[in-house]
């Protein structure tokens, strides 16, 4: 009875706000949090689906160069068209290990690592780790048998890398957007004996040109995006801050003068039009 | 010419024994993990193989090596997934595995996605391929694409020749249900990584089929206390 009104002990600390949780229900943050989440998976997507493509690719390119029995395909050195094209579209969005796993495909399905050519992989025919190739001369060297083992013949091993050199290691959603990429087949000395030696030049000063024009590019970019962080914009260009600009001509009555020599002898020595009273003479030593 | 045909039916002949040596391992694996087999599919002898998988060139028809597995109840039961006051009676995290022996010389990553989708369309939870050529790099990445329905295992030939848990040096496994996890580490007041570990790819996890996680405990014989458990944790 006596506890009963008794009135609950006095705290001696200080009383605190009790911390206000966050309400659930306000629908601006709400909104604002799916809003977040959803661009954050919509990004994520992307990048799965591109990479998706690039296995879908690998898949793909493993199985070229396509001919029929009727037809077979032609040599690497010359390849038909569709097949040159199809590989260097594809191929844009490679990384170089990417490449690898298309070569290591390939190698899967017996073929020759480089995608245009339509021989069979090479078979070292020797047990043990490396191979002597050419053997008293010049260029000898000793070759795993591995590598040995992954083309056809030591041209299309250079084709091959002839097109890895160009493949650029940054993720592939990052360059899925710049068309200015364009990956080169490697150039065949036989053709250009041949028909193709006229235009060569020709076709060396556009790439060049081409080369030129994405590096340009790329620097723009670049630069864009450098001023973009020193001002303090955020990469989304929707909610870039604008200043409302007003242009106001300044009025001009008379006919500009040419600047004169003040007519005050003293001019030269004022000091932001003060002329000090400090006398260098009367000074006391 | 008859030599020639002599070492080509000892070619066939060395094939199809190992392929019914894999074949007995792979029906062992399955029985060992808990799914529900017949002693006498798990103990096929090589006369009984012969007679159903020879085709007429003497050669192992290796299209007819493919069978489905149910999980026994006890295995259901063990590998239940936790309650929740949503779901109180959640299903199981085994369900029915798929094995079969790859038909083609090449394993590359389209082979490796049609059987993914296959188990995949057919609802299994896990599937088995069992091949005896080398997988490349992409095949094994298309294998991740699929966890999200199936599960999908990949044994080489060669690796299943013998059944390593039959060998003496090889202690015997076993795979801890959650509850029993849960107490092992409320009992020796444990965090996950306090315990040892042991690789996925290790032989027996893989021919276990553990996942990341899971914790197995393995009993060996111990010369002053009998037997000896121990308890690692698959990473």
């Amino acid at each position: 009875m006596a506890t009963q009104a008794k009135p609950p002990p006095k705290g001696i600390l200080k009383k605190t706000k009790p911390i206000t949780e966050p309400t659930p229900e306000e629908p601006d943050a709400a909104v604002k949090a799916r809003n977040l989440a959803i661009h954050h998976a919509s990004i994520i997507h992307d990048r799965r689906q591109i990479s998706d493509a690039i296995s879908d690719s690998v898949i793909a390119l493993s199985k070229l160069p396509s001919g029929s029995a009727s037809a077979p395909p032609p040599s690497a050195a010359a390849p038909s068209d569709d097949d040159a094209v199809a590989f260097t579209s594809q191929i844009r969005l490679f990384q170089p290990s990417d490449y690898e796993d298309l070569i290591e495909e390939r190698n899967c399905l017996g073929k020759c690592g480089y995608v245009l050519c339509p021989k069979p992989r090479t078979k070292v025919n020797q047990t043990g780790e490396f191979k002597l190739v050419n053997f008293g001369r010049k260029d000898f060297a000793i070759v795993p048998k591995k590598e040995m083992e992954r083309w056809c013949s030591q041209i299309c091993a250079r084709r091959a890398m002839y097109i890895k050199v160009q493949l650029n290691e940054t993720a592939a959603w990052e360059r899925a957007g710049i068309e200015g990429i364009q990956i080169e087949l490697h150039q065949e000395q036989g053709n250009s004996k041949t028909g193709k030696k006229s235009n060569a030049p020709a076709e060396d000063i556009t790439r060049d040109l081409r080369a030129l024009k994405l590096e340009a590019d790329r620097k723009a970019a670049s630069d864009a995006r450098d001023l973009a962080l020193e001002r303090g914009d955020t990469g989304d260009t929707t909610k870039m801050r604008r200043a409302a600009i007003k242009v106001r001509e300044k009025e001009v009555s008379e006919a500009p003068a040419e600047p004169s020599l003040d007519q005050n002898e003293d001019g030269h020595m004022l000091l932001e039009g003060y002329k000090p009273k400090f006398d260098q003479k009367d000074r006391v030593v | 010419m008859a030599d020639q045909e002599d070492a080509n039916r000892e070619a066939n002949e060395r094939s199809i024994v190992r392929t019914w040596r894999a074949w007995r391992t792979v029906h062992e694996m399955a029985a060992d993990r808990g799914y529900e087999l017949t002693q006498e599919e798990v103990n096929l002898p090589l006369e009984r193989f012969r007679d159903r998988y020879i085709s007429g060139e003497g050669t192992v028809n290796r299209s007819l090596l493919k069978f489905s597995a149910r999980p026994s109840d006890d295995m259901m039961r063990k590998f239940q997934k936790p309650a929740t006051p949503n779901d109180p009676s959640p299903g199981s995290d085994c369900g029915t595995i798929w094995i079969e022996f790859l038909d083609e010389s090449t394993l590359g990553a389209e082979q490796m996605r049609k059987f993914g989708k296959f188990c995949a369309e057919h609802n299994y939870a896990a599937g088995v391929l069992v091949s005896n050529v080398a997988v490349s790099a992409s095949a094994k990445k298309e294998i991740a694409k699929f966890a999200q329905w199936t599960a999908i295992e990949w044994f080489l030939e060669d690796d299943l020749l013998i059944n390593i848990t039959h060998h003496d040096l090889v202690p015997r496994h076993v795979i801890l249900s959650r509850e029993e996890k849960a107490a092992l580490l409320k009992r020796y007041r444990l965090k996950e990584t306090q315990l040892p570990r042991i690789l996925v790819r290790d032989p027996v996890a893989k021919y276990l089929g553990m996942k990341r996680g899971q914790v197995v405990k393995i009993i060996r014989k111990s010369e002053t206390a009998g037997r000896y458990a121990s308890y690692r944790l698959c990473v």
